[in-house]
């Protein structure tokens, strides 16, 4: 194994730790805003959860990123370097800003900006791209719907009990496996795709033949890489997930995080990348509306929105431009 | 009749999944299909829940001064 492919695997685990930081405190920013958890051991507990993934689920994602997006042909040292660094460059720029957007698509983005800058238009595979984008718009509404299901299910299950703390309390400790649902689902769809990407190098530089699965260490190494990140959580999007949106309550929270994990579930297995933050998202809008359209905050959920629909087109331009040093260097 | 804003918010979430399904790939298309008839179903549901009330508010006795 070459220098270069043991700095841009690094380099990919990097990546991967700062996804657990910027996006993995969506799996923990109900808990939190409900009081289910002290910040520390949410984070904790979500950080174990993401790692264990790695034992349920498969690595249909990763396969999704490594031969679906791009060419395979396409991929060299150098555009899978300058996809990365684009990715990270726009994490770290919506991190700064406080913006919970997702770090599945600046990667999505940023791959195919510099696939692009490398070999043109043709590089991309359009039926890998329409299955991302069309999850884009989907994600979010199945979480927003099957979250509302449950609040209504819930509702109209306990509407006559009359000891409301004891039920409280319930829902408090059914958070605690909601939340770790959660977290299982963001484990398997996040940590993939930088197995995806980690896949590609290793076929790229002939280290594992073009048919290969996800070597096992990429898998462990991958999901300790994000379950580290979790650890060192990212407090100011938590702040915006867990209570600028909407205001949760322990059963809208359990409900939330369930209807995202079911989400997240069915995508990692049907190899579908998507985003852990919008469909969260969309499942706390769904507990919203049990109450009344007005109490999501939309100017929020709006200023969400137009960070996601940012996403893909700006990682893009940034890895296309920080392709074409490396290019020239090559 | 004017129709409630959650119902209208389901209507217009059935129809975005409805109108999703060309670009949606073959093998995912009943997910749009499932997700439109739930929202659609909300959407009916939220209706007749704000009919409903509207009805028993007309029936109560005006208020006393």
């Amino acid at each position: 194994m070459s220098i270069a492919v043991v700095v841009i695997i690094a380099i990919a685990l990097g990546f991967d730790f700062f996804n657990g930081f910027h996006d993995a405190a969506n799996s923990i920013a109900t808990v939190v805003s409900t009081r289910v958890l002290s910040p520390r051991q949410a984070v904790a507990w979500a950080a174990f959860f993401n790692f264990a993934a790695f034992v349920i689920f498969g690595t249909a994602v990763a396969a999704t990123i490594a031969k679906d997006v791009v060419r395979p042909e396409i991929f060299s040292n150098g555009v899978i370097f300058a996809g990365l660094m684009g990715a990270i460059v726009w994490d770290v720029i919506t991190w700064f800003f406080g913006l919970p957007t997702s770090s599945s698509h600046a990667l999505v983005g940023a791959m195919s900006g510099a696939a692009v800058a490398s070999a043109g238009w043709g590089a991309l595979i359009a039926t890998g791209f329409q299955k991302i984008a069309v999850f884009i718009v989907l994600s979010p509404i199945i979480g927003l719907l099957l979250a509302f299901t449950l609040m209504v299910i819930v509702y109209w299950t306990f509407h006559r009990w009359k000891k409301v703390d004891k039920l409280n309390r319930g829902f408090r400790k059914m958070q605690l496996v909601s939340a770790a649902a959660f977290s299982l689902g963001h484990g398997a769809n996040d940590a993939q795709k930088t197995m995806g990407v980690i896949l590609a190098l290793l076929i790229t530089n002939g280290i594992v033949g073009k048919d290969a699965g996800v070597p096992l260490w990429v898998v462990l190494s991958a999901h300790s890489a994000i379950g580290l990140g979790t650890l060192f959580g990212g407090w100011r999007i938590v702040h915006t997930m867990g209570s600028k949106i909407t205001k949760l309550q322990p059963v809208g929270g359990m409900c939330a995080e369930t209807a995202a994990a079911i989400t997240l579930f069915f995508t990692a297995h049907a190899g579908i990348p998507v985003s852990t933050t919008h469909t969260i998202t969309g499942a706390i809008v769904g507990v919203g509306t049990t109450q009344r359209l007005a109490a999501v905050r939309w100017g929020v959920a709006g200023r969400v929105v137009w960070a996601w629909v940012l996403t893909i087109p700006a990682a893009f331009v940034i890895s296309y431009f920080l392709y074409l040093p490396v290019k020239a260097l090559t | 009749m004017r129709i409630g804003r959650r119902s209208l918010f389901f209507l217009a979430t059935a129809l975005v999944c409805l109108f999703m399904i060309p670009p949606t790939p073959a093998e995912f298309r009943w997910v749009n299909l499932v997700m439109a008839a739930l929202a659609s179903l909300w959407a009916v549901l939220l209706r007749i829940e704000d009919v409903a009330s509207r009805r028993s508010g007309s029936q109560d006795p005006p208020p006393t001064a």
